[in-house]
């Protein structure tokens, strides 16, 4: 177990591209920390900097108090999952977890041990004698965890390790990593671009755009707080609403300012007609446990959240209200929330 | 079947057939033929074949090709292996790939008139033997033909074989690499567990071109040494070639339908080795 310290890390590649700006970021021992952004964002080549994988072009990272930036991936106690798995086809399960044990010169004996256990863990103890091929996607998942399981890391890295696998079973794994780090109460570190993960996974959020952190907070503060418009975007589905000022009237706001609204805060004919205004629905989307509108604000095209049932229908004109408590307001030219309470009327 | 009742078929069909029928199936038929018959035309059953077994000149032919096959082989496999896993990393092996691989373009010619400016009686070797003031080595009449010739068909494949390593290489996942780092392998265990191991479907190919390739070296040991070479690299096919300048047929087709067989036997034996490896490793 250990924390995990970037110091102003860079990653220059030798054509001149920046994957990663000036990271500094301090994981404690034992935390839960997912760093999520869009493709490319760096997040991956940050993950990749701690294993090993990826040379530090500057700044200094240190895993349990030892600076790192020189020590190979294999002396730096850390373990893997990789996206794709990376289970080697010609090895039976059993192999590939006692894979790096064997690398370490474990003593048999002891690897058995560690490998049945992680398997009954991962519930996957009848696969043992079988090979990848023969799996599904989801228990080749588990036999990746498994191999990071039995090596009893400092930490844990995990690139993208559910982008492989369908909706249901991605829900479901999300739950057993959520259980598995409660377990072993190791540090995890956890790349992915999917905010659902991220949101449900983990302890802190580092969200990432362009090699550069956007904000660092945890789930609950991101999505009520974030620090600017990307981070808005990028944390929550659907995403937030973003207006100009001028389509509040009533507002009273200038026009350097950008409104940000959740679905959700969005009141369909409200009963009080103050801080409203008329909508017209240019599509519905049904997803059976709620309704997403898509309206028309003066031009605007917004999304609201509605009960289920309710019959919205294209075309329908209905009156939206919107509580200015719930309002965060962004910088036009510099896109960063200016007041984050929100404004008062 | 209706398809061929159809007449333009046939128009498409037919010029491959002809030629096919004309220098393949006639001929093999006749081969049969010959094989089982002596010369006044009678059945004999297998007395040709016992003939060719118990003839020295073909043992001795048969020995030789085999050894060319057993050390030609193997060096290129393992030259031209190496010489991918070297390439591979630096920046402009795409440059080297083709300079490897320019031998298997010049004309057999050209090369033959090369190793022959280099070891001819008055070659380049020999010269500087003299100069040195060493005695000169008649290359090509003694046992070091042999080596020369080993040489002559390294030089002429290792390029290509290597160019198939190499794409064999880019191949292999660098997930693999890259768990196997973490992991704590370290070089050699990582070229046994991965590099080894997965580059086994190339080497099977890589092993069929060569053997086939090694067939095709006599090109080059006639345009050096003539239909009479020294004993050491007296392939089956002069002993073909010689046997067809006598129009000896029964002793050809023999001789053919041998080298046949043992290519077919080969070549499934091949085969059957890459399946069992493909269906370890998809």
């Amino acid at each position: 177990m250990a924390e995990v310290i970037f110091d102003g890390i860079y990653k220059r590649y030798p054509n001149g591209v920046e994957a990663v700006r000036d990271f500094d970021l301090e994981i404690a021992d034992g935390e839960f920390l997912v760093i999520v952004g869009p493709s490319g964002c760096g997040k991956s080549t940050a993950l990749r900097m701690v294993a090993g994988l990826e040379e530090i072009s500057g700044g200094r990272l240190f895993i349990g108090g030892q600076l790192v930036n020189d020590v190979l991936p294999r002396d730096r106690d850390v373990a893997m999952v990789f996206q794709n798995y990376a289970l080697y086809p010609h090895m039976t399960v059993y192999n590939n977890m006692a894979f790096g044990l064997k690398m370490r010169k474990v003593h048999k004996k002891e690897i058995d041990r560690r490998v049945k256990e992680a398997a009954e863990m991962l519930d996957i103890s009848e696969l043992l004698d079988r090979k990848p091929k023969t799996l599904s996607g989801g228990q080749r998942q588990r036999v990746a965890m498994g191999r990071a399981l039995v090596r009893e890391p400092k930490v844990f890295l995990m690139d993208e390790p559910l982008s492989n696998l369908d909706t249901k079973l991605r829900a479901q794994m999300r739950a057993e990593i959520a259980k598995l780090h409660q377990r072993l109460s190791t540090t995890f570190i956890y790349v992915t671009h999917d905010q659902v993960e991220a949101m449900t996974l983990g302890s802190r959020i580092v969200v990432m755009q362009d090699g550069i952190i956007q904000q660092i907070d945890s789930p609950i503060n991101l999505y009520n707080k974030p620090a600017n418009i990307f981070v808005a975007g990028f944390i929550g589905s659907p995403p937030m609403n973003f207006l100009e000022s001028c389509a509040l009237p009533w507002l009273d706001l200038p026009e350097h300012v950008i409104l940000g609204i959740r679905p959700e805060n969005i009141a369909l004919n409200p009963p009080n007609s103050a801080n409203s205004v008329n909508a017209q629905i240019e599509h519905v989307e049904l997803l059976g446990a709620e309704t997403f509108l898509h309206l028309n604000l003066a031009g605007n095209v917004i999304i609201a959240r509605a009960e289920a049932g309710i019959g919205h229908k294209m075309g329908d004109e209905l009156t939206i209200g919107i509580d200015p408590q719930k309002i965060i307001q962004f910088d036009k030219s510099s896109g960063k929330a200016l007041e984050i309470e929100g404004v008062r009327p | 079947m209706k398809i061929l009742r159809n007449g333009k078929i046939w128009a498409f069909v037919l010029p491959s057939l002809i030629g096919v029928t004309l220098f393949f199936f006639i001929p093999a038929a006749a081969s049969l033929f010959y094989a089982f018959t002596d010369a006044g035309g009678r059945f004999i059953w297998f007395a040709n074949f016992a003939d060719i077994i118990t003839n020295p000149v073909f043992q001795l032919a048969t020995r030789n090709s085999l050894w060319f096959i057993a050390i030609s082989v193997p060096l290129n496999m393992i030259i031209s292996f190496l010489l991918a896993m070297l390439l591979q990393n630096l920046k402009h092996r795409k440059i080297f790939a083709v300079i490897f691989m320019l031998p298997l373009v010049i004309p057999s010619g050209s090369i033959v008139f090369f190793w022959n400016t280099l070891f001819a009686d008055n070659g380049a070797i020999n010269g500087l033997l003299l100069r040195m003031g060493a005695e000169t080595v008649p290359w090509f009449t003694t046992n070091w033909s042999f080596a020369i010739i080993i040489m002559v068909f390294l030089f002429k494949n290792i390029g290509f074989n290597m160019v198939l390593f190499m794409a064999g290489l880019s191949l292999i996942p660098k997930d693999y690499y890259e768990a196997a780092k973490i992991e704590g392998a370290k070089s050699f265990a990582t070229f046994r567990h991965i590099t080894f191991i997965y580059i086994m479907p190339t080497s099977f190919l890589v092993l069929m071109m060569s053997i086939i390739n090694s067939f095709r070296i006599f090109r080059e040991i006639y345009l050096l040494y003539g239909p009479y070479p020294h004993q050491s690299v007296y392939m089956l096919q002069h002993f073909m070639n010689n046997q067809f300048l006598f129009a000896n047929m029964q002793r050809l087709s023999v001789t053919a339908i041998l080298l046949s067989a043992a290519t077919i036997v080969l070549v499934i034996a091949v085969f059957r080795g890459q399946r069992k490896i493909s269906d370890t490793f998809s």
